[in-house]
């Protein structure tokens, strides 16, 4: 009887440790896809590794389910962009977000030029619909290709393709605008 | 091919712009949160999710098999209904009426209602009903009469049509005289009241 119970205890151990070890590899190799998927909606450090954060610890809660690293990564991304979305529109009701936006042009070393540059492409970013919007930050993101954004979207390759067309469309469409 | 030459520059500005780095700190601050997660294999082994849908199954069969409980209203007395059957009737031959069903009626059910076994009072503050002393005895000597057989309350069934209802013979009538109408007519012209 105690033997067939410490055999139990020590498979669940085993497995309680396999688990740890491949969590903390999706970890590594995923924390910074995370963070800027977190970034790229609020683009604000500290908002984007919270949400990043309470990302991972879901994708914890759930990491049976999310073994497989393909299945993780797309998991994670969809959660990260959601809880940031989520994130974003709670700090548009506490007028947080413009004030980032000023700390942010004081502290970095870019010329005025570049930073209303920037500024100006994060607002035509901003105003694409949701999907065209995380399909170009995906893309944008560690020089993911068609296909690694495909995977991540769990979407067919020509879907990237055709968002990635329109997203570009309308950020150039956007960004002529701005310039006039 | 244009249209790729065009987007390369817009990209690489996407791409300068999301080339953002978390903080140093921040893998340690999410190893530090997820250690704070309930365990993820809690619900892993088999034998929890057997328990778990063992519980479920014994809850559904418990609502299942648990009898419907119907309102009590604390204010009417319930009755004790019982119904039995009784044995083919015969109406009684009311002379008056021109047409008398003879024939035995059908086995019928007789519907007897009781008080319950057990006096259950209830006391609640009710004003007190007043009922005429003529229409008490009327009713208690119906329930007597009914409790001695003496008065059948059965419900007598539909008539057979196939049977032939007998019909009794009317009583003779006899001839009404009546004054022709053409001597009246006759006494007004003249002036003269019939």
């Amino acid at each position: 009887m105690h033997e067939r119970a410490d055999r139990l205890a020590s498979t669940f151990v085993t497995v309680d440790e396999d688990l740890a070890r491949e969590f903390e590899v999706r970890l590594v190799e995923s924390s910074t896809l995370a963070f800027r998927v977190a970034f790229s909606v609020l683009r604000q450090r500290e908002d984007a590794e919270d949400v990043a954060q309470e990302a991972f610890a879901k994708a914890y809660r759930s990491f049976r389910q999310l073994r497989d690293r393909e299945r993780f990564r797309a998991w994670l991304v969809r959660m990260t962009f959601r809880m940031a979305i989520d994130r974003q529109r709670a700090n548009r009701r506490r007028f947080v977000r413009e004030q980032a936006i000023e700390i942010a042009r004081e502290t970095t070393g870019d010329t005025v030029v570049e930073q209303e540059r920037a500024e100006q492409l994060w607002r035509a970013i901003d105003a694409l619909p949701e999907k065209l919007r995380l399909t170009i930050v995906l893309a944008g993101i560690q020089g993911h290709d068609i296909r690694e954004v495909a995977t991540l979207l769990d979407v067919p390759d020509g879907t990237v393709k055709s968002r990635l067309f329109l997203a570009r469309k309308q950020l150039k469409e956007r960004l002529s605008w701005m310039n006039r | 091919m244009d249209e790729q030459v065009n987007d390369a520059p817009l990209d690489r500005e996407i791409e300068s712009l999301l080339a953002t780095e978390p903080s140093p700190e921040f893998l340690a601050r999410v190893r530090t949160r997820v250690a704070g997660e309930p365990d993820p294999r809690r619900w892993s082994a088999p034998w929890m999710w057997a328990i778990a849908a063992g519980a479920v199954t014994a809850v559904v069969v418990g609502m299942i098999a648990w009898p419907a409980r119907q309102p009590v209203v604390p204010s009417t007395e319930p009755t004790q209904t019982r119904v039995e059957a009784v044995e083919p009737a015969v109406l009684p031959v009311v002379p008056q009426l021109p047409l008398v069903r003879s024939q035995p009626v059908t086995p019928a059910t007789r519907v007897i209602a009781s008080a319950p076994a057990r006096d259950r009072r209830i006391d609640i503050d009710l004003p007190e009903v007043v009922i005429a002393d003529n229409e008490l005895k009327t009713f208690a000597a119906l329930v007597t009469s009914i409790r001695q057989s003496r008065f059948d309350v059965a419900v007598p069934a539909a008539p057979n049509p196939d049977t032939p209802l007998e019909i009794k013979e009317l009583p003779p009538v006899e001839p009404l005289e009546i004054e022709p109408i053409v001597r009246v007519a006759a006494l007004q012209a003249e002036g003269e009241r019939p």
